[in-house]
């Protein structure tokens, strides 16, 4: 088959681009031992502010200084409204939606899910710099959507003290 | 255009097949050009910005 040079030419090239951004992908991944969020764990929406995981939406410190954070995320408001968590340690955000499907970005940071009704998203991540963080909701979810946010505070807890440096 | 024979389309054709291999130089630019920015752009945000921010995690 007869190939021209031109189309040989690129064909090759984004066989390279394709090749430098998978090893760049695969090498960090490995390097900081990534696991991508894979979370999967079913609750009823219909039950959801009744459901033990849920009835109490808020933040629970542990012993180690690691946090979860329980979120309800319903139209058009997260709950909680104002969530603080300190720096520089583990934190778990557990969410649930009991109507539609919403998002939950914490602006400035990877912390990025999609909540769906009848599953819990689930990830964990540690932020370094203490500040406010805005929280949105990233799927169009009704008339109100645009008005569904809410705040991350991270700062120093009470009875915690910032691990690994804290703010930079 | 002429029906004169069946070699007729394809003998009128023929002068406006572009040349094979004949492609503006200033294409080839354009397509480099897009090539090395969409490389570049790629890795400043991937490493500068994605990965500074730090993994989430299970």
């Amino acid at each position: 088959m007869k190939i021209d040079l031109y189309e040989k030419l690129w064909m090759w090239v984004a066989v390279v681009i394709v090749a430098v951004f998978l090893t760049s992908i695969g090498l960090t991944t490995l390097g900081q031992a990534g696991q991508p969020p894979s979370h999967v764990e079913t609750i009823d929406p219909t039950t959801l502010r009744a459901d033990p995981r849920f009835a109490n939406p808020g933040v629970t410190i542990h012993d180690d200084g690691s946090a979860t954070v329980v979120i309800v995320a319903s139209m058009f408001a997260f709950q909680p409204g104002e969530i603080r968590v300190p720096p520089g340690r583990s934190v778990t955000f557990r969410i649930s939606s009991p109507d539609v499907i919403h998002g939950f970005q914490i602006v400035g940071t990877n912390g990025n899910a999609m909540v769906v009704p009848g599953y819990v998203s689930q990830f964990t991540t540690e932020f370094r710099r203490a500040g406010e963080y805005l929280i949105v909701c990233n799927e169009f979810c009704g008339l109100g959507h645009h008005v569904m946010y809410a705040t991350l505070i991270v700062d120093e807890y009470p009875g915690v003290g910032a691990a690994g440096g804290g703010a930079p | 255009m002429s029906s004169d024979g069946p070699d007729a389309l394809a003998t009128e054709s023929t002068p406006s097949q572009p040349e094979i291999g004949a492609h503006p130089i200033g294409t080839l630019v354009l397509v480099g050009l897009f090539g090395v920015l969409f490389v570049i752009g790629f890795l400043v945000f991937y490493y500068l910005v994605f990965l500074p921010r730090g993994p989430l995690t299970q």
